[in-house]
């Protein structure tokens, strides 16, 4: 079933009772748009969940279960509707930061991860034999495929601006995506996943680069190790949004 | 007070079960009814406030001795336990239950009221959920969830994949993070997808072609092709079942199954009865 609003481009589908899903193109997830649908909530109440290239309203069963089922079209087309007048702000605010010496252009802040590559990252990781082994086999994975060498897949990744697309998979873990224009790296995901990668194992796993949170499988190429974390263990919070930029700084070996 | 203080305050346990913990505040419950059911039984709801945590356990349950005078409350499905469930039960001091043998059941809930010896909250009003209540749910296995097929996923070309018909059965590597299913035969498995948002109860399938549905602790993205959702008014089926267990799945309209589910909160409003 396809619901759209009267004069837009993007329509939803129910995934469940409560659960409708809006696709939307990776290029249109800014990330303005990413930030503003992390930290702004539409009236109507549904929570929003973002996606690589999808955003999902969740409705409370309890609060909105009644109208749902007397009333579905009208709530859909209000969030519709409030998601297209995010859309036009968003893509409205591009254009202005594109034009040159715009006085109030948005001063974004850069998370900068420290982290160890290759033979630096083994011995950070007090050379853990199964560390070490995952680390060499990945990049070299990565340079074959690639066509390349391994130093030469650390520097493309220390020479790109990510932004963080969304959040999920664990706690603290987040999906960064290369801005536009950043080095191309071919990094698709295992096969079968690892069962166990560090925490702080940075890793590649298709478009994106991500940290392990914590101990646990993983799929991803991994090709270094960092200190940092991005959950708070007391709040439970999360230190970063969508929308953050995000870059690595380290010593590639 | 912190949920283990308070039960501690009132009960030891004899002999722990494998799986317990509290579940209904932080922590979302595999059966998202059974708590409510449980708070409303011992009075323990108060307007506009969150509910009162509850033990789940899994596979296996706890020997409880009381240190005083308690009341607790079972909830598990029919015939798992030869105890009363979803109604309070008074222990004196010193009694115990012995709730090891879950009866083929996966899960079971009990919940206590604080304040049983001393005057305590005048308001408190027991309930007792009616016998005949549709939130009394039917024995674990064979086990039928209701679900909501999905479009098509691009991963999987334009064929749509129905699960209806089949036996799956339910594998030991399940938790609350998922449940994972054998398929009964060959089922094509679905590539990779962008990750997309994933709630308790979405259907995934991986390149293995057995299905996994997701747990209340699951990932909240997923990279594998979402062919459907389990009905709400099914997600408790899901707390019951064990490994080995059978399970068949029947499609369900979206409408239908918005109408169930509403079915099951007038339910909690009506079928728990003062006692």
């Amino acid at each position: 079933m396809n619901l759209r609003p009267t004069k837009s481009k993007i329509s939803g589908r129910w995934v469940s009772e409560l659960e409708l899903a809006v696709a939307l193109d990776r290029a249109v997830l800014t990330p303005n748009l990413r930030r503003k649908l992390a930290t702004s909530q539409h009236p109507a109440g549904p929570a929003t969940l973002l996606g690589a290239e999808s955003v999902h309203f969740i409705w409370d069963l309890k609060q909105s279960g009644r109208d749902l089922a007397d009333n579905s079209e009208a709530l859909v087309s209000a969030t519709l509707q409030w998601l297209d007048s995010l859309l036009l702000q968003s893509e409205t605010s591009q254009t202005l930061q594109a034009l040159p010496d715009q006085g109030d252009a948005v001063q974004e802040t850069i998370i900068v991860i420290t982290a160890s590559y290759g033979e630096a990252a083994k011995i950070a990781s007090g050379l853990r034999p199964d560390f070490a082994n995952a680390i060499s086999r990945d990049l070299s994975r990565l340079a074959s495929l690639n066509q390349c060498t391994p130093e030469e897949i650390i520097r493309r990744h220390l020479a790109t601006t990510y932004v963080v697309a969304f959040c999920g998979f664990q706690p603290g873990f987040a999906y960064l995506e290369p801005l536009p224009g950043s080095p191309a790296i071919r990094a698709p995901r295992h096969e079968a996943p690892r069962a166990k990668v560090p925490a702080g194992a940075v890793a590649l796993g298709g478009p994106y680069c991500g940290v392990y949170p914590s101990n646990g499988p993983g799929g991803w190429n991994i090709i270094g190790l960092t200190e940092m974390r991005f959950l708070d263990a007391t709040s439970g919070r999360e230190l970063w949004a969508p929308g953050d930029l995000v870059r690595f700084s380290g010593v590639a070996q | 007070m912190n949920p283990d203080i308070f039960v501690a305050s009132l009960i030891e346990t004899l002999k722990s079960g494998a799986l317990m913990q509290f579940v209904g505040r932080a922590k979302p419950p595999m059966d998202p009814w059974a708590v409510r059911i449980l708070n409303r039984v011992l009075g323990n709801i108060s307007p506009g406030q969150p509910e009162v945590p509850i033990m789940e356990c899994t596979l296996t349950g706890p020997i409880i001795r009381a240190r005083k005078p308690a009341i607790i409350a079972i909830g598990a499905p029919k015939g798992a336990l030869s105890l009363p469930l979803w109604e309070p039960i008074r222990l004196a001091a010193g009694e115990e239950l012995d709730l090891r043998n879950l009866g083929g059941s996966g899960r079971i809930y009990f919940g206590l009221v604080r304040d049983v010896d001393s005057p305590g909250n005048p308001y408190r009003q027991f309930g007792k959920l009616l016998a005949n209540s549709r939130l009394r749910s039917a024995t674990p296995s064979p086990s039928e969830l209701a679900y909501l097929a999905d479009g098509p996923p691009q991963s999987l070309g334009s064929e749509m994949v129905n699960l209806c018909g089949q036996t799956f059965r339910l594998l030991p590597a399940s938790d609350r993070r998922g449940l994972r299913y054998k398929a009964p035969r060959e089922v094509k498995g679905g590539r990779e997808i962008p990750p997309e948002p994933m709630t308790y109860g979405a259907i995934q399938l991986p390149p293995s072609g057995d299905p996994v549905i997701v747990g209340p602790d699951g990932p909240v993205t997923g990279g594998y092709a979402r062919i459907g959702t389990v009905a709400l008014a099914s997600l408790r089926q899901l707390a019951w079942q064990l490994p080995g267990d059978a399970v068949t799945f029947t499609q369900i309209t979206r409408a239908e199954a918005l109408r169930q589910a509403l079915d099951l909160e007038e339910a909690l409003a009506r079928d728990v009865v003062p006692c």
